[in-house]
């Protein structure tokens, strides 16, 4: 009986120790948040897969690479790509102009949603004029869940 | 730990339902799975939660720490795309200016002086490795790289990684003070079309084509460019160093498997001073060099091993010799996991060479037709302890060559984390260089006015020259905007091949005196340095990138041999300082603007001024198709110097250009 106490206490704190709440990587989450925006994003087109372009951002590229890249969507595969042409989606900096592109950099610099972090939380921010001039249908679903900045 | 408690709850409730030996056990199987299985609880998959539970994780907002930079026991540099992109370069060697550690020294218009470490100084610029998707293009006819003929579309690079320092454990003998990796995309990030086009002053011109597309299950991209250079600068202005490269190729890749290859022809405009045995003994001839060659590869890579192989053709056509090499290289590398906390990679490689010269006079290779294969073995282990504070690499290359039979370069690095943002990594090892074929079988002839002929020879004994390297490296991330990056080395060299002055013999040639020089293992001595690299964000939209390296050589010549200014030549040949600072704004309206100051101080001898530079580069993106930039390098003065000025160099020009790049 002492061995099994002894034993459940380890487990006990195995459990603490080793699931704690340790936070996760904003990557992660960002690469996840993505994977949820191309279901709730229409495009235009018929092609068999939906282009993720990341090419500024390794490590981003590399957690989407690890964790999103070839599941499907809507029947479509999501592929993870390092080019800033040819986009679904584009996270970058460098932002195109008007053009069916979802993209994702900072609202100042003419992109789409911006990542913002509050409270050590991941939320986005979406640029609803932005969102009128483009060829690109958003569920309400994901704008609810969005702060909203030009309306 | 509300969860935690919850399915531990969960559980106690169950086993209330099981017999008490059958609890034990399962609480035994359970403590197992948790001791072992622990990387699967901590990686949830997070796709599998909606957005409202994403929204409640706390992340770690932690700056980023690129790898391989971080967590690599080694002097490590990464271009990336971007930082192509906005310097504004237009090949390979300019690219490699932005390194710290690497000296580029254009010593005409065609021809560059690129080492790393030490060691400038045209021919002995040779302990350098430079792989382009892991084909060596390391020349081993003089043992360099001949940086005309290694061209690739700027824009399809994925990144390039600099290894400052020993590579021998992993890339074999003549990684010497550094390898240059560069890794081009994948196909499938280079789909639909590019177009680029620019020019400039000095007439130069270039343009790319590349179409990237799918067919079947495959993701392939056909490219061609076409880039010309005009002369450098001479105070006589009749030098003739103009040159232009063509080339074309391909890549596919399906899954795991990439085949490409490249064509390319280049022309060079040179100057050579041709040897005769009859009188007058020399002429001046101004002709044409020219290089053609062809590669192909195949590269089939899994979870854990990779298996790449490839057939590399090059022709040469230079006025003073003629050469025709082909090599076939094979490679296996397998990554074998021991234990979360131990790995041992190892590989195999077989390399293959066949070479033809036709000699002239001028230079000759003696046994001109020559095969010769490369057997080499390496096996490294990584320990890192549980904590994963300290991480441990010991491992050698093991390899046979025809030139000195066999070689081993081990290396022992240890890397220590001092925490999250610190961290301190140390390393010692040995690495060789293979003599070249010039070293071991070259005759270069010339004929010296009022005195005779007169003759390098190669030297059949030579050995391997040897390096035993310590290193010491501290990278800090100062706060999520600021990093640094800290490399110290001392790197002793002993059987430095050199041409051996006090050596000579005298004879007679054709009537004429003839005194010949034959190159030896004769210099050895020490090479002492650092480097400084440091990355400031200071606002989103404001970076600077800045380092600062130092190299002091001090090689002497092996007691009894004369030195005859060997020694003392390489000794100034790299500049001891240079600097460099580049600020990389990002404008609204899709503009970009870098502006890029660099420095290298002058040598020792005085013969080649300090050269403070200017560059920079203007980009704007007009519409989703197009984007337009205008660049502009050297600007500080109209010609500088970077090489002691000898036969055939010429002065770098400042130059400007304005580039169009479309995408469709």
């Amino acid at each position: 009986m002492k061995k099994l106490i002894f034993i459940l206490i380890l487990v006990v704190i195995s459990f603490s120790t080793g699931n704690a709440q340790e936070p996760v990587s904003e990557d992660a989450v960002k690469a996840a948040f993505i994977y949820h925006f191309i279901g709730f994003t229409h495009w235009q087109d018929n092609q068999p897969h939906y282009d993720v372009c990341i090419p500024d951002d390794t490590e981003l590229r590399n957690t989407a690479w690890q964790t999103i890249e070839g599941r499907s969507v809507n029947g479509r595969t999501i592929n993870v790509v390092n080019r800033y042409d040819h986009c679904h989606i584009l996270v970058s900096e460098n932002v195109p102009p008007q053009e069916p592109v979802f993209t994702i950099g900072s609202l100042a610099n003419g992109a789409l949603l911006e990542f913002r972090i509050v409270d050590n939380k991941l939320r986005f921010a979406v640029n609803m004029e932005k969102l009128r001039n483009l060829k690109l249908k958003i569920s309400s679903q994901l704008l609810k869940l969005a702060i909203l900045e030009n309306i | 730990m509300e969860e935690d408690l919850l399915i531990y709850n969960t559980l106690s409730r169950l086993m209330k339902f099981l017999p008490l030996q059958t609890r034990a056990e399962v609480f035994y199987l359970l403590f197992f799975m948790l001791l072992y299985g622990q990387a699967a609880f901590a990686q949830p998959d997070l796709t599998q939660m909606s957005m409202e539970q994403l929204m409640d994780i706390q992340v770690t907002s932690a700056a980023k720490k690129p790898e391989p930079i971080w967590n690599t026991a080694a002097a490590i540099t990464v271009i990336t795309q971007e930082d192509i992109r906005r310097s504004g370069a237009t090949n390979l060697p300019e690219v490699l200016r932005m390194v710290p550690g690497i000296r580029v020294q254009q010593v005409s218009a065609n021809s560059w002086d690129i080492s790393i470490r030490g060691f400038n100084g045209s021919v002995y610029a040779n302990k350098l490795l430079v792989l382009i998707d892991g084909r060596s293009v390391y020349a081993p006819l003089h043992g360099g790289v001949f940086w005309t003929l290694q061209d690739v579309v700027l824009e399809d690079i994925e990144r390039i990684e600099i290894i400052r320092g020993p590579g021998g454990t992993l890339w074999g003998a003549n990684a010497v003070n550094g390898v240059i990796n560069i890794i081009t995309k994948k196909a499938k990030d280079t789909q639909g079309a590019l177009v680029t086009a620019g020019g400039g002053s000095d007439e130069r011109g270039f343009s790319t084509l590349r179409y990237g597309g799918k067919a079947h299950d495959w993701d392939y991209r056909i490219y061609s460019k076409y880039d010309t250079y005009g002369k450098g600068f001479s105070t006589t202005g009749s030098n003739t160093d103009n040159w232009e490269i063509a080339q074309a190729g391909f890549r596919a890749d399906k899954d795991k498997l990439t085949l490409q290859g490249d064509y390319y022809n280049t022309v060079v405009d040179a100057t050579s001073t041709m040897t005769s045995f009859t009188a007058p003994f020399t002429r001046t001839s101004n002709d044409t060099d020219k290089g053609e060659g062809w590669n192909l590869l195949a590269n089939y890579t899994d979870d854990d091993w990779y298996f790449k192989t490839y057939w590399d053709v090059t022709d040469l056509r230079l006025d003073i010799l003629n050469e025709t090499r082909n090599q076939v290289d094979m490679e296996y590398n397998h990554l074998v996991t021991i234990s979360a906390q131990q790995n041992i990679n190892w590989g195999l490689t077989y390399h293959l060479n066949l070479e033809k010269e036709s000699n002239t006079n001028t230079f000759a290779i003696l046994k001109p037709s020559q095969t010769d294969q490369l057997f080499s073995t390496y096996v490294q282990d990584e320990y890192t302890t549980l904590d994963d504070k300290w991480k441990f690499t010991l491992g050698s290359k093991f390899e046979h060559n025809i030139y000195t039979g066999f070689e081993f370069q081990p290396n022992a690095r240890a890397l220590y984390h001092i925490n999250d943002t610190n961290e301190v990594w140390a390393a010692a090892s040995r690495a060789v260089r293979t003599p070249s074929r010039l070293e071991s079988n070259g005759v270069v002839t010339a004929y010296a006015n009022g005195f005779g002929f007169v003759q390098l020879l190669g030297n059949d004994d030579l050995q391997s020259e040897k390096l035993r390297a310590l290193e010491l490296g501290y990278r800090n991330q100062w706060t999520q905007k600021i990093t640094s990056d800290l490399a110290l080395f001392s790197d002793y060299y002993d059987d430095l091949s050199i041409i051996n002055y006090g050596a000579a013999t005298l004879s007679t040639l054709d009537g004429q005196l003839l005194e010949s020089f034959p190159y030896d293992n004769g210099a050895h001595g020490e090479v002492h340095g650092a480097e400084i690299s440091t990355d400031v964000q200071i606002r989103d939209w404001w970076k600077i990138t800045a380092y600062y390296s130092y190299i002091k050589m001090d090689l002497k010549m092996n007691s009894g041999l004369v030195d005859e200014g060997v020694t003392t030549g390489l000794n100034e040949a790299t500049p001891m300082n240079a600097a460099y600072l580049r600020s990389s704004f990002n404008l609204p309206r899709g503009i970009e603007f870098d502006a890029t100051f660099r420095y290298t101080s002058r040598s020792d001898n005085g013969l080649v001024p300090a050269a403070p530079e200017l560059d920079f580069n203007l980009s704007k993106v007009i519409n989703k198709n197009w984007r337009v930039s205008l660049a502009g390098s050297n600007l500080v003065d109209a010609h500088h110097k970077e090489t002691i000025p000898l036969l055939g160099t010429t002065q770098v020009r400042h130059y400007w250009y304005v580039k169009m790049t479309a995408t469709f």
